[in-house]
């Protein structure tokens, strides 16, 4: 993936000045900057969201997955449900179970989205991303309300499912860089 | 538990009043009393043509109903996602939700034959109902979860089943709701002016002619027992569609 050049302002205020950088298949990446730098607005343009108003990115794999800043999780679903929804029938329900169980989510399975707790919602996100088939996998702030003993598990369960695909993350913790042996991108 | 007592206590209490009214005029013409249509409940099975008349009725203004639930969507799609299509719909809403039912159907009725009039009337009445619910349901669609749709490249049908319907739930619940109700009423009102044979509106219509007010009250009676059974039926159909998505 190879990003050129991306300038992208809202209101007249810059977010994104002249960002050039270009990532390997198949590399664990990490995009840091102070907070206000457009890091998500980033993650959105190479997501296909948004649209640059300047530079362009070339070799976008068709295939992407995300965890966005928000859970986006329907509060009346379940796990089960929320995530067979964007895999379709390409995922049994037990293949789904398995994956909840890994983060420590095996007795929420069919529990409603509303009785769990951010961190678990978070980690429902994360499933949702990983068990799909994608080549990129995106990651804004996926850690946010975990504990570091869950965090490291689900870093653990993210590096089992990933090998060979790309992943792209940005975090306001600088540890979490090092947990995920990723290389830091600064924009 | 209270609240269910509270009610009943409620009904029978304009059960009272009722009688007490019937009691009171003193004239079967006027008002039946609630015993007397008790009574005739128990016979007026029997009359010649009642399961006609509840079948001719009931399919008519339940077809209005679905046509119009089908066709609302639909049009609430299309303006959701093309602003022109809401405002060339604009002048046709408002004339349907202003201009009084009766007028409606005295109108139709020099277009369509009295036997069709109800399904049109009842799809008349509903169809904004729907559409204005349903448009601002999309309107109101979370960005965020659509923006998770096109990320993960849902297909159409899975995309409408686990994004589009959850959120359309509470407004197509009251949509419903509202509209089922509605239908009845719409339905039976253009029944009686247009009095197509073998309809329920027909059968009211000659017990005020005949002034037989026990076979008017039992007949109002058999409509709103119908239209509570079909509009809990939709509902119950509706609410399970959704614990069904929702659970899995």
């Amino acid at each position: 993936m190879n990003l050129q050049n991306i300038e992208k302002s809202y209101d007249g205020k810059k977010v994104l000045n002249n960002v050039s950088f270009e990532l390997e298949n198949g590399g664990v990446y990490m995009i840091s900057g102070v907070s206000g730098r457009g890091k998500t607005t980033l993650l959105r343009i190479m997501m296909g969201l948004e649209k640059p108003d300047s530079g362009n990115i070339t070799d976008i794999p068709e295939k992407i997955s995300a965890v966005f800043q928000e859970d986006r999780l329907y509060n009346a679903f379940t796990p089960l449900v929320s995530i067979k929804a964007v895999c379709g029938r390409s995922v049994t329900p037990d293949d789904i179970r398995s994956h909840l169980a890994q983060v420590g989510l095996e007795e929420y399975a069919d529990k409603p989205v509303s009785q769990l707790s951010g961190g678990m919602k978070r980690r429902v996100s994360i499933v949702r991303a990983i068990i799909v088939d994608a080549d990129v996998i995106f990651l804004d702030e996926p850690f946010t309300g975990l504990d570091r003993d869950t965090k490291i598990k689900v870093i653990e369960y993210i590096a089992k499912y990933t090998s060979g695909k790309t992943l792209i993350c940005v975090s306001h913790d600088a540890e979490d860089a090092q947990l995920m042996n990723a290389k830091t991108v600064r924009i | 538990m209270e609240r269910k007592s509270g009610k009943l206590l409620a009904a029978l209490f304009a059960l009272f009043l009722w009688q007490l009214a019937a009691m009171l005029i003193k004239s079967d013409i006027i008002i039946a009393s609630p015993i007397d249509v008790l009574i005739r409940m128990t016979t007026i099975w029997q009359t010649e043509g009642f399961i006609q008349s509840i079948w001719f009725s009931f399919y008519h203004i339940a077809g209005g109903f679905f046509i119009a639930l089908l066709l609302g969507v639909f049009l609430a799609v299309l303006a959701g996602k093309f602003e022109f299509i809401e405002t060339l719909l604009l002048p046709f809403l408002v004339t349907v939700k202003t201009v009084p039912v009766a007028s409606f159907v005295v109108i139709c009725l020099m277009w369509l034959s009295a036997k069709n009039l109800s399904v049109f009337i009842s799809f008349l009445i509903v169809l904004p109902v729907i559409y204005s619910n349903v448009l601002e349901g999309i309107k109101q669609e979370d960005k965020g979860m659509l923006e998770l749709a096109e990320v993960y490249k849902m297909p159409f049908l899975r995309r409408l089943a686990y994004i589009h319907l959850p959120e359309l739930k509470p407004f197509l619940l009251s949509a419903c709701s509202t509209a089922l109700g509605m239908a009845w009423k719409a339905g039976i009102a253009a029944e009686i002016i247009g009095t197509p044979d073998g309809s329920i509106g027909k059968q009211l219509y000659y017990s005020k002619i005949y002034l037989d007010t026990d076979d008017l009250f039992c007949w109002t009676l058999i409509i709103v027992l119908i239209s509570v059974l079909f509009e809990k039926l939709c509902m119950w159909a509706l609410k399970a569609y959704y614990a069904r998505l929702e659970h899995g």
